[in-house]
């Protein structure tokens, strides 16, 4: 737990476990502890329906067929358990200021709170490809794994999401968490659609540092692009800082409305922000979880 | 607008001198940041490979762009067109008599010409010359030609004259400049008031233009005080006229030297009219001040020092085997002692006047000499000997000495042949051979009548008493502790003792200076009105009130239509010649700059 303990205090963690993931429609293929909307085989009532023929027989009421000489069908909810997969991106950009610490904590709250919650988690992190991914945990106490990846990984590469395009997406269907900065040369929608078409359900964490966001730079300026080593020259002044605020607002705006649209969870996270802030404000308004 | 230094605007260069240096020498601090994704819309609009589009929206480079424009701009020394109109050359007529010491606000009429003048100079272009003429006891040039500076100068250390202004000179000078530069245009800063007869005006080569003190102004001057001491008390007589054209009541007060308040007497005078007061029984002072008490503009006319005539203190000795006729006419009128002596060699040391008859002394008393019928032989003059008397000829009828003396019915037998000195000058010959003759010698004032009054009809005739009266006058211009009084810029003879080494003059200002050789030969010449002491080395003190010029109490400006030469041709010069003032701007641009590089800072340090 020792790579928990440093990226989020016990305090937190035992916080975080009265948390839990939103109980929307769990694609999960695992029987489990989480009522769905689905009928199934639980202890819960769901309803009574006419028997047709070819209706499982085992689920024909007999004591309401003996006192009224119908056959009926009594259903029952399913109860099922959820799967997180967890995207966390690494390439170089996230690596500025305190993007990538931020993206660290909030894929270990999310991946604890998923482990305590009796449900199944995965991590996953990615770069121009996807790189290091933990076997599917469960149970609170192998969450240790997921903070001894999160805290021995170095972000590096440029990155990309046409690694989601190109098949490799996670085949059982359930809570696929991508946490980046979504500054992709290469796009963002089409990985995300895949995601979305395979049954998963999408939460979309937008990090971006607040140098990014507003940024306190000044004069003749050689921008350097810390992925691609590509760099441009800007005479910055106010005009300049105004319109390249302007395109912030308008990058993430549009990423809100994709997601929006999609109805995928969306969040905006700058890397100054608190942690408790995020997990107990920005996250659980923004559905990414519940209480 | 036009530009002193049209040249000056190919400093306009640096201009896109200083675009090129932001193009180039631009240096880029390297920033790295996470991508450049965001950016990229942004550059593209930026960048879009045009270089200048680096340069939009650089207030930096605008604003010191606009520094050097406004530099460029400055240094070419931008003329706007100004009110006055200045010709070519200007000729200004700078009065700076009495009247103009006359108040005008906070300063003097002549200091508020002097600013204007200022004004004037700032305001000609280079190639634009000014000749400077002061207007005052001579007309002077005190400066000429483009050299602003020099000719500033020259306006600044023009001064105050209290003497009578030689105006027609200064007029006819500006006159005889204008005519002879046709493009000229002559100012004359004056009050108006110059005594002089229309028909004398000199003609002007174009119409000149009189720059009159405004609005009018009353004065009343105290124009005539006398003061006869007799024995321990003193009758002063005063006159003051008002310079105004409304009847005014006022004060004369009397001071005595030590400044005590003897007599206030109020006084009624008519409208341009005078009044006179007289007081008696004064108690003896060396010197009165007669003020008129009065707060007009000028204060120089305003009081008078009155010198009081002591009575029976003149003294003559003279040497004479008797003479009737001349100690009776000598003695007339009783302000004269006379004393006799015998020996002509061995005259006393405190008369006025040492009279010869029929000797010659041989050395020069200590006063003034009148020779009658010096025998021949050599002594202060050298006579030659007898002579028939020939036809009598008046050499300078218009003479102090001969006026009412009408000596056309003189009848002589003989007269003595004085030999021609350069210091004696005759007034009346007898044939080739001077009858009467003045002059003065080391300070001794000679009059030679060079015949015996007792072979001629001389004492007979009316005008003898008058000569003498004359002779006596001129013989001794003082009498007593007093040396009398005197126009300011006249020029006085200094006489006995006051030649002798050591003496000083205290003028009314308070400055001490020694008599020197050249007040001796050219006489003295008070600047200012006043009391002037002129103090011995053994402690005596002579009295010189020196008064200011009856006309320069007129203070009201007089408009004066001055005549132009050339007639009908006069409107066309004027309209080509005079060209229109110009005033340089350079100042105010050289503000805005200064203004400029402060924003400059600011935006340096905000960092745009």
């Amino acid at each position: 737990m020792s790579g928990g303990e440093q990226l989020l205090t016990p305090a937190l963690l035992a916080q975080i476990e009265r948390l839990r993931l939103p109980a929307r429609d769990l694609p999960s293929a695992r029987v489990g502890g989480r009522k769905t909307r689905q009928l199934g085989s639980s202890l819960e009532f769901a309803e009574y329906r006419a028997y047709t023929p070819g209706d499982d027989l085992r689920y024909i009421d007999w004591r309401a067929y003996a006192r009224l000489g119908k056959l009926f069908l009594k259903r029952y909810l399913d109860e099922r358990d959820a799967l997180l997969y967890l995207l966390v991106d690494t390439s170089r950009s996230m690596d500025f200021d305190g993007k990538w610490l931020q993206a660290k904590r909030i894929a270990a709250a999310l991946g604890y709170l998923t482990l305590a919650g009796g449900d199944r988690a995965e991590a996953w992190l990615f770069a121009a490809g996807v790189g290091e991914r933990t076997p599917r945990l469960t149970g609170k106490q192998s969450a240790y794994r997921l903070f001894e990846l999160f805290g021995r990984t170095e972000t590096g590469e440029e990155g990309s999401l046409d690694w989601l395009a190109g098949g490799s997406v996670p085949r059982e269907p359930g809570v696929v968490v991508v946490i980046s900065d979504f500054l992709f040369e290469t796009g963002y929608e089409e990985p995300l659609r895949r995601l979305q078409a395979r049954g998963h359900q999408v939460v979309v964490l937008q990090i971006l540092a607040r140098v990014e966001l507003d940024p306190p730079y000044a004069g003749d300026s050689h921008l350097i692009d810390s992925e691609s080593g590509f760099a441009r020259d800007v005479s910055i002044s106010p005009h300049v800082l105004k319109r390249y605020r302007q395109a912030v607002g308008d990058y993430t705006a549009r990423l809100a409305d994709f997601c929006q649209r999609r109805g995928m969870a969306y969040a905006l996270i700058a890397d100054d922000e608190k942690i408790e802030d995020v997990l107990f404000r920005r996250l659980l308004s923004a559905g990414v979880m519940t209480r | 607008m036009s530009l002193l230094s049209p040249w000056m605007l190919s400093f306009l260069i640096v201009l896109p001198l200083i675009v090129i240096f932001y193009l180039l020498k631009r240096t880029y601090q390297d920033v790295t940041v996470p991508s450049l994704l965001l950016w990229q819309q942004l550059l593209r609009d930026m960048e879009a490979n045009r270089p200048w589009q680096k340069l939009k929206r650089n207030l930096l480079l605008l604003l010191q762009l606009l520094v050097a424009l406004l530099l460029a701009v400055a240094l070419a020394r931008p003329l706007i067109p100004s009110a006055t109109p200045v010709a070519d050359h200007t000729i200004a007529v700078l009065d700076v008599s009495a009247s103009m010491a006359a108040r005008a606000g906070e300063t003097t009429r002549l200091e508020q010409n002097k600013a204007d003048l200022r004004k004037l100079l700032s305001q000609m272009g280079p190639q634009q010359e000014l000749t400077l003429i002061s207007m005052g006891q001579e007309a002077r040039v005190l400066a000429t030609g483009s050299d602003h500076i020099k000719i500033e100068q020259a306006l600044n250390e023009a001064e105050q004259e209290y003497a009578k202004a030689d105006y027609e000179g200064s007029l006819s000078l500006a006159a005889a400049l204008s005519s002879k530069d046709a493009k000229s245009a002559v100012r004359i800063y004056s009050d108006g008031n110059w005594g002089i007869d229309s028909t004398m005006f000199p003609a002007f080569g174009s119409s000149p233009k009189l720059i009159l003190p405004a609005g009018k102004a009353a004065n009343l001057a105290v124009r005539h005080a006398a003061a006869v001491a007799q024995g321990e008390q003193t009758a002063l007589v005063a006159t003051v006229e008002n310079v105004d054209e409304t009847a005014r009541e006022l004060e004369l007060e009397v001071y005595d030297a030590a400044g005590k308040l003897l007599e206030t007497t109020a006084l009624q005078v008519t409208a341009q009219g005078k009044a006179s007061h007289s007081w008696t029984g004064l108690p003896k002072s060396p010197f009165y001040k007669v003020r008129v008490k009065s707060d007009d503009p000028l204060a120089l006319d305003d009081e008078r020092i009155v010198l009081p005539e002591q009575s029976g203190q003149a003294k003559a000795w003279i040497a004479s085997e008797g003479n009737l006729f001349l100690e009776k006419a000598l003695g007339l009128g009783g302000g004269l002692t006379l004393e006799r002596g015998a020996d002509p060699d061995a005259p006393p040391t405190d008369a006025n006047l040492y009279v010869y008859d029929g000797v010659l002394p041989t050395e020069w008393p200590n006063g003034s000499v009148l020779l009658v019928n010096p025998p021949a032989g050599t002594g202060i003059v050298n006579v030659t000997g007898t002579v028939e008397a020939g036809k009598l000829q008046v050499v300078t009828p218009d003479s102090p000495i001969l006026s009412h003396v009408d000596l056309s019915s003189l009848h002589l037998k003989e007269m003595q042949a004085v030999e021609s000195n350069t210091w004696l000058q005759p007034l009346v010959k007898s044939g080739d051979t001077p009858l009467l003759s003045i002059g003065e010698k080391n300070g001794h004032r000679v009059a030679v009548l060079a015949f015996d009054l007792h072979q001629s009809d001389l004492p007979l005739l009316p005008a003898f008493p008058l000569l003498i009266k004359h002779l006596n006058e001129y013989l001794m211009p003082v009498a007593g502790g007093t040396l009398g009084t005197l126009e300011a810029g006249m020029r006085m003879p200094l006489v006995p003792p006051i030649r002798e080494t050591g003496w000083q003059v205290l003028d009314p200002a308070g400055e001490k200076r020694p008599i020197d050789q050249a007040m001796i030969e050219q006489g003295f010449q008070p600047a200012m009105p006043g009391l002037y002491r002129f103090l011995g080395e053994k402690g005596e003190e002579l009295l010189l009130s020196v008064t200011l010029p009856a006309e320069e109490s007129q203070l009201s400006a007089k408009s004066v239509a001055l005549p132009v030469t050339g007639g009908g041709e006069e409107g066309v010069a004027d309209a080509t010649l005079v060209e229109e003032g110009q005033t340089e701007i350079w100042r105010y641009l050289a503000l805005l700059i200064l203004l400029l590089v402060f924003v400059e800072w600011g935006v340096y340090k905000r960092g745009i």
